[in-house]
């Protein structure tokens, strides 16, 4: 029979790079959502959950409660974190590959600051290999 | 040719990129009041340093994965997080001083007052960073700021009486007039000035910019094995103009241009332009480096797209980061604080970090599963974890002098 290596969600999957299906960096598995099926049985990882205001409850104590309303102010439209479902994920270590595109909310900051801050800055297009 | 070319432009780049503001004012301020007493501390820092910017560049470049990730993926969230603020305040201070050092060096040039010099110095530095190409940016400050060799000349040229030079770099005591305490502070500041934890972060994300891989670790290696011992003794140049100098005459170092003043006894007025275009380029270097490291460490924790090299469009959040950086240090140096406290603070800050960073780029290089056969060979390990003790006590010793000797007063 072949052993079973536990599968260590703090070790293997928490705090890990998010890489997207276009091998991108999407963020961090900053919490991992659990489900428990009906009928009991243990509790299942159904998803993982990408976003600065999912370090919230993760960072105990008042720096979290702060970190919590802090994100509540700045983005009072987005009330969950952005998911991503455990089935899209092709492997878990030593970073997190996702087969699909990562989730449009995971990147609400960056396209906002793209467009509003660093877009109108002339120049911004330009990388250092040419033709960018 | 080519090879030999680019392996020249690069340990160019590292000596440039081991000097900054903080070495310059280290040296010679413990060069003015310790004579060469303190002479040990820039090996010590110098091999530290070396050891640690090759433990992480070869886990970046191996496993492409970057060192702040690193550092959260081992520590989790939390202690990730403080560890991040820690080093982000330190790198943000060292920026300060940085753009401080640039003011402070175009003042000399121009004698126009560094403060109206400092929003041009941060400008220029955020410029070259969102326009100028990587290696052309890394490769022009490394080679201009060589031009400190002038005070490697200077000691020549000053004469001193060699015996006397010896026998104080290996006395390892305070000159009979000065207090433990305060020989100690400045054995912080200098050990702490040669192994700031920016050029580790900088160096190994650097490689991930270039797009080196595994084939390019010996250049790598290379790089750093002479560059910074180059860079260390261009800083042993400086302190031994202060000793012999400016020691035997009393005068304690408050200004950049006291720690030019050698040079131009030595050298008349080529060796004061000299030490002006060092200054100038050294410090500007830095800010460049430790601007893009502010924004690496905040982006690489949140694991967002970081890098100088893609187009700033697709690093928005990076490159926010980055200007929101220099704005900060930039408001900081503006509120006329003294840019050589700052800098002097920035050092004692800096090596209060210095375990944080260190340890997790310990264990890491020590991977299997990471870096298959290149992980830490056992002397490396053994010397690694005796430096990691020897910062610890650093690191906790440091606030309590700085505090105790009200600045080493």
């Amino acid at each position: 029979m072949e052993e079973q290596t536990p599968f260590r969600i703090g070790f293997v999957v928490l705090d890990r790079q998010i890489i997207d299906g276009d091998g991108r960096p999407a963020g961090k598995v900053d919490d991992v959502e659990l489900t428990w099926e009906e009928g009991g049985g243990p509790p299942v990882m159904s998803a993982l959950l990408t976003d600065s205001a999912a370090l919230g409850p993760r960072i105990s104590g008042r720096a979290g409660r702060l970190w919590r309303s802090a994100m509540r102010r700045l983005r009072p439209s987005v009330s969950e974190p952005a998911r991503i479902a455990v089935e899209d994920v092709a492997a878990f270590s030593p970073s997190t590959r996702l087969t699909t595109a990562a989730p449009e909310q995971a990147n609400l900051a960056e396209a906002w600051l793209r467009d509003h801050v660093i877009g109108r800055i002339p120049g911004a297009r330009r990388g250092d290999d040419a033709g960018e | 040719m080519k090879r030999l070319l680019s392996f020249t432009l690069g340990f160019l780049a590292a000596i440039g990129g081991f000097l900054d503001v903080g070495d310059l004012v280290a040296n010679s301020v413990s060069g003015a009041r310790f004579g060469m007493s303190l002479a040990w501390a820039v090996p010590v820092g110098v091999v530290g340093v070396m050891l640690f910017t090759e433990m992480s560049t070869r886990v970046t470049v191996v496993t492409g994965r970057s060192t702040f990730d690193l550092v959260r993926e081992r520590l989790g969230a939390r202690a990730g997080l403080v560890n991040l603020l820690a080093c982000y305040l330190a790198t943000l201070l060292t920026l300060a001083a940085n753009i401080g050092g640039i003011a402070l060096a175009l003042e000399l040039a121009s004698s126009i007052h560094y403060l109206l010099w400092v929003p041009v110095a941060a400008f220029l530095s955020w410029f070259v960073i969102w326009r100028v190409p990587f290696q052309g940016m890394e490769r022009t400050y490394g080679l201009l700021g060589v031009a400190l060799i002038v005070f490697s000349v200077a000691v020549w040229r000053l004469g001193p009486d060699w015996g006397a030079l010896l026998d104080s770099a290996t006395s390892f005591a305070p000159p009979p007039t000065e207090p433990w305490p305060t020989w100690w502070f400045y054995a912080v500041l200098v050990l702490g000035a040669a192994m700031t934890p920016y050029t580790v972060l900088f160096f190994s994300s650097s490689a991930v910019e270039e797009g080196w891989t595994a084939e390019d670790l010996r250049e790598a290696r290379t790089n750093i094995f002479i560059g910074f011992p180059f860079g260390g003794f261009l800083a042993l140049s400086i302190m031994a103009c202060a000793a012999i100098l400016l020691h035997p005459a009393g005068v304690n170092v408050h200004e950049l241009d006291q720690v030019a003043l050698p040079a131009a006894v030595a050298l008349g007025k080529v060796g004061l332009i000299l030490a002006v275009i060092g200054f100038f380029a050294s410090t500007f270097g830095a800010s460049l480096e430790v601007g893009l490291a502010a924004g690496y460490s905040i982006a690489q924790y949140f694991g967002w797209t970081w890098g100088k090299t893609t187009a700033p469009v697709r690093a928005a959040r990076f490159h926010t980061v980055t200007l929101l950086g220099f704005v900060a240090a930039t408001a900081l140096i503006l509120t006329t604080v003294d840019p050589i406290k700052v800098t002097e603070v920035s050092v004692i800050l800096s090596a209060t970090t210095l375990p944080l960073t260190y340890l997790p780029v310990l264990v890491v290089a020590n991977d299997r599963g990471y870096l298959g056969s290149l992980v830490n060979g056992r002397a490396t390990n053994i010397l690694a974890s005796l430096y990691l003790v020897f910062m610890l006590a650093l690191a906790l010793a440091a606030i309590p002098l700085l505090v105790f000797t009200k600045g080493g007063q």
